[in-house]
């Protein structure tokens, strides 16, 4: 069998390079036949890699231990499901679970395409071939999932790494890899547009649809692997700035912005040579995350391990991409050529030309963090951590006028809006946001950054119920209906513009989960059995500690019991279960309370089986589930702009899209204070509150332990951890100040690598200018062109094509115009 | 349990084979059908002789197997199009990918107003930008319209030059003297000697071989035409 995988993997190689030839060549030379044996190949090399794909899912659900690949990422005792979720749990399988997603992919886009493109189709395979060629090589030349021991096989696996024995971890890579995948479509179609030259907006059609489906992946992965995080790896936070996290989100960056860079090219013509930058930077960003989690220039979590000969392929295939693309793109400049102008800056085209700034910043912000140690090692030797404190405080503000803008762009006229206009449309949003926010004031929130991101959740919610009432009362005068209908017409009529609001509503709804975070309350206790303490609202009381097994694991739990207002209301199961094969890598069990207002969240840290007690962390973690919600509004409305337009008249008729608002309102309503309770009860242990400090430095100092992908010391399970957690706390008890509590670790490790972001100091003073100086490049580049732009108006005007007065003709185009209705 | 797994098996097949269809008509058996029979015997072959059966084992391996059916047959559609005669691909000149080009301007320049109304309707404009762009808009859909006839006119042309193009080329082969006569026939309104006439006394399209009344064979009609 792993000689047949192998021949498999040889002979897909040897047709992708003939795929690359043929469609090339029949291109060139006018030739049909050649062309139609291209595509034929094309589908054979998917085919092929659904044939390798079947012998090493197989290999790993008859345990065949003597490939090496299977046995160091399966055991016999493996759940079927997590068996096969093994085939793309390590480096070898990924690429090519990777190889054959791009293939069905690529076979379905050029399957749909191939008569409606006729003339990109050949470059359309080339492209895709050629890539899906490089990853073959890997496979062919370094990492082939099909080698075998030389020595005899062992009697059984390694086991898949048990954080990843999860149900979110089973689908969130699937998710996010073909989110990652599909963006090699629009980039194809980019090229074949580009090498061809026929770059009138047939092409973007496509592109557009591709981006939409690889942007919608993209988002529920990113979900699942918050979801993930969450759920798994128990430090009650979803989101750590982890390399491989930031992986998936640069491509995401760049995918909104192209997706909504590319309206002002439909209507405007404008912007041209800048969507085809974002297609190229997209797909090169989805190879550059690959690259970074696989070859080991980023420290995290689950990066695979380094690898220098597989980042050396990796960086001469990037460089590839980036000459060959941007080469076209020069080559075709004189083509891309368009006409750009800026009526006002008080237009949707300058909003979007905003949103494009912010996003491509964020982009660049993320990128620049994350490789930052990596060039500080390179450059100076020192190895430094850039934590989630260092991008929290770039991405807060970021984030929030991000939200901003998406309250203002809908709002905002193409080319013009005046003053009269935009006191109609903003009066009731900016009253909102006001409201909102006096209060918060009023009722004693103190957490700026929340109370302002209510503010604008509020903004942006009644924007986008302004324009559906209003869309919606402009129909009914028009059509005569009843709202109701006129709202589902709406979508009928402009189905992306407002699929685009819900899934704005979907990003409205995620800030309101992030704002929550704001109001996190957390505690850390050891308790005996019997003994109970507070913490939020809740009543936590531990009753035992259970140590069970199985034939995989040794599990120890703990029974706890939550009460609320005196009652009993649930019973919860932290555990930490240690795999026979990696006693070493305890996975952590968390026991969630999810409910709608706030999740109650309990992780076991530490336990004495002599004295059943058991160390508890607690969290409250207000609005988080509002998170997943949104992300699965954003979802929706993305399936909803793909709908075609005849499914739409049924589809939208079952989903009121303001249900979710009128929910989103009445929570808004609700009190998400947490206040504290006084017990009177001989068992009762009150958590101590850290100080400030104390609380803040286990967010600034990163565990040294060397296998938890430097998580912050507040966050990670393991023993180091808890004791730096010690020390630290025995320090701000010792009245140290931050700075000497700073120098006592540099001293210690020699270096800046416990700080959670580099000191603002020296060389790493440029961790901390550079967002500015991308910032302000690139809101001077974007005034300039706006202000080039926006002149350009100013000059004589083209001659307005003349057009005879006929009446006929005129009424030609009102009926057409009524037509559109 | 063979047949369960063939059922799938052949699913997968159906599914990948649709890759290789051309414009043709669906006549009889084709090359897929070969393929999708062939992996459904391996498949039932490969589960009768497979020494582990856990059910996932089985469906796993027909799978496999269907993929390699897929497999083949995607090597056929490589080879096949080798051996075909060329097709010219006609009817694609520069010419209409302008006419398309000015179609979908003319299209967005149309929605483009249409969104304008829109957005004055619910105030995002007011009246005189409104005048002034969707008087500029509008000069621009007129002036694509005007145009797009004229290209039509042009289109039609083409279209003529086609048709006599092909009465040529359907002269020179057999078939000419019916095309002839059905063209005579409509020239001097159906009247036509040529008409084919029912036993029934109804007058039919000299090319019919059915009665449209009564459903009668025309044979000797069809036979002289």
């Amino acid at each position: 069998m792993p000689a047949l995988g192998t021949f498999v993997l040889l002979v897909s190689f040897v047709v992708c390079a003939y795929a690359i030839a043929a469609s090339v060549a029949g291109a060139r030379r006018r030739s049909t036949r050649l062309v139609e044996s291209g595509i034929g190949a094309f589908y054979l090399v998917t085919a092929l890699m659904t044939v390798a794909s079947g012998i090493l899912v197989h290999a790993f659900v008859t345990d065949n231990f003597a490939i090496r690949y299977v046995q160091r990422y399966s055991d016999a005792a493996q759940p079927l499901a997590y068996k096969i979720a093994s085939y793309w749990g390590g480096l070898d399988g990924s690429i090519m679970f990777w190889v054959f997603l791009l293939g069905c992919f690529g076979a379905a886009a050029v399957y749909v395409n191939r008569e409606r493109h006729r003339e990109l189709i050949p470059y359309v395979v080339a492209v895709i071939a050629a890539t899906e060629m490089f990853f073959i090589f890997l496979m062919v030349i370094h990492n082939n999932p099909f080698s075998t021991f030389l020595t005899p096989t062992p009697a059984d696996g390694a086991g898949l790494n048990p954080l990843l024995q999860n149900f979110y971890m089973a689908i969130h890579p699937p998710a996010l890899y073909i989110g990652f995948v599909a963006m090699t479509i629009p980039f194809a179609f980019g090229m074949a547009a580009l090498i061809t030259g026929f770059l009138d907006d047939s092409w973007l059609r496509a592109v557009r649809r591709w981006t939409m489906v690889g942007w919608m992946f993209l988002t529920f992965g990113l979900g699942l692997g918050m979801l993930w995080a969450y759920e798994e790896l128990g430090w009650g936070g979803y989101w750590g700035w982890d390399p491989v996290e930031n992986a998936g989100l640069l491509p995401w960056f760049t995918a909104t912005a192209f997706l909504h860079s590319v309206m002002v090219q439909e209507r405007r013509g404008m912007l041209r040579v800048w969507n085809m930058t974002l297609v190229i930077l997209t797909f090169f960003l989805t190879i550059f995350g690959t690259f970074m989690t696989r070859s080991g220039v980023v420290q995290s979590v689950h990066a695979f391990g380094e690898d220098p000969q597989l980042a050396m392929l990796f960086t001469i295939f990037m460089v590839v991409i980036l000459t060959f693309s941007f080469g076209f793109v020069i080559y075709r400049l004189p083509l891309l050529k368009a006409r750009n102008e800026l009526d006002s800056w008080a237009s949707r085209e300058a909003a979007f030309l905003a949103n494009n700034w912010i996003l491509l910043f964020s982009a660049f912000f993320v990128l620049f963090a994350t490789m930052y140690p990596t060039l500080s090692e390179a450059l100076r030797g020192e190895r430094l951590t850039v934590g989630p404190s260092f991008f929290n405080r770039w991405m807060l503000p970021i984030g929030l006028i991000l939200l901003l803008l998406t309250g203002i762009g809908p709002l905002l006229a193409w080319r013009k809006s005046t003053i009269a206009n935009l006191i109609h449309q903003f009066l009731w949003p900016a009253t909102a946001a006001v409201v909102t926010g006096v209060a918060l004031v009023a009722a004693g929130v103190r957490v700026w950054a929340s109370g302002i991101c209510f503010a604008l959740c509020a903004w942006v919610v009644v924007t986008i119920v302004q324009e559906f009432i209003r869309g919606a009362g402009v129909r009914k005068q028009t059509t005569g209906t009843d709202l109701f209908t006129a709202l589902v017409g709406l979508f009928g009529r402009s189905r992306r513009r407002y699929a685009g609001y819900i899934v704005h509503l979907g990003i409205v709804v995620m800030f309101f989960g992030f704002a929550g975070e704001g109001f996190k309350n957390e505690a850390e206790i050891t308790l005996k059995p019997g003994q109970e303490t507070a913490i939020g609202s809740f009543i936590v009381r531990h009753d035992a500690l259970r140590v069970t097994s199985d034939a995989q694991k040794q599990m120890i739990t703990g029974h706890v019991t939550v009460l609320e207002d005196g009652k009993e209301i649930g019973q919860m199961r932290p555990a930490k279960w240690y795999y026979e094969k990696r006693v070493e890598e305890p996975t952590t069990e968390v026991g969630i309370r999810r409910a709608i207002g706030e999740d109650l969240y309990i992780v076991l840290g530490g336990f004495e089986v002599a004295t059943q007690s058991a160390t508890y962390k607690l969290t409250v973690n207000p609005l988080v589930n509002w998170v997943w919600f949104g992300l699965g509004l954003m979802v929706i409305g993305s399936i909803v702009s793909m709908l075609p337009e005849s499914m739409f008249a049924v589809a939208m008729a079952k989903m009121p899209a303001g249900a979710a608002t009128t929910a989103l309102l009445l929570v808004l309503m609700l009190p998400g204070l947490v206040h504290a309770q006084h017990i009177e009860s001989p068992n009762f242990v009150p958590a101590v509150p850290k100080s400030q400090l104390e609380k803040d430095l286990q967010t600034e100092i990163i565990c040294m332990c060397g296998t938890c992908g430097r998580k912050r010391i507040g966050e990670c399970t393991c023993g180091l951890a808890a004791q730096m957690r010690d020390e630290v706390a025995r320090l701000v008890a010792e009245g140290k100040t931050r700075e000497q509590i700073y120098e006592y670790y540099i001293a210690k490790y020699g270096s800046q690598e416990p700080l959670a972001s580099p000191l603002n100091k020296g060389f790493n003073r440029l961790a901390w200018l550079f967002p500015y100086l991308i910032g302000g490049t690139g809101a001077m580049v974007l005034g300039v062109l706006a202000f080039r732009w926006s002149r350009r108006e100013a000059a004589p005007e083209e001659p307005a094509p003349a057009v005879a007065d006929d009446p006929l003709l005129h009424e030609r185009l009102d009926d057409e115009l009524r037509d559109l209705d | 349990m063979s047949s369960e797994i063939s059922i799938e098996a052949k699913g997968r097949v159906s599914v990948a084979a649709p890759a290789m269809d051309d414009e043709r008509v669906d006549d009889g058996f084709r090359p897929w059908h070969f393929f999708v029979l062939a992996s459904i015997l391996l498949a039932t072959v490969a589960v009768i002789l497979a020494r582990q059966s856990t059910p996932a084992h089985l469906i796993l391996i027909s799978l496999t197997i269907a993929a390699a059916g897929a497999a083949a047959a995607a090597f056929y559609r490589m080879l096949a199009p080798l051996t075909a005669p060329v097709v010219v691909r006609t009817g694609e000149p520069v010419s209409e990918r302008t006419r398309a080009a000015l179609e979908r301007e003319k299209m967005l320049v149309l929605r483009t107003i249409k969104e304008l109304e829109f957005d004055r309707s619910m105030g995002k404009l007011s009246q005189a930008d409104f005048d002034e762009m969707a008087g500029r808009l509008r000069a621009r859909a007129l002036s694509l319209m005007k145009q797009l006839d004229l290209d039509a006119a042009g289109y039609k042309a083409a279209i003529e030059k086609e048709l006599a193009e092909r009465v040529r080329r359907s002269e020179r082969s057999g078939g000419a003297k019916r095309f002839k006569g059905s063209e005579r026939s409509e020239r001097s309104g159906g009247s036509d000697h040529h008409a084919a006439v029912c036993a029934c006394g109804t007058s039919n399209d000299p090319d019919a071989l059915f009665c449209k009344k009564c459903g009668a064979r025309l044979l000797a009609q069809g036979a002289t035409a």
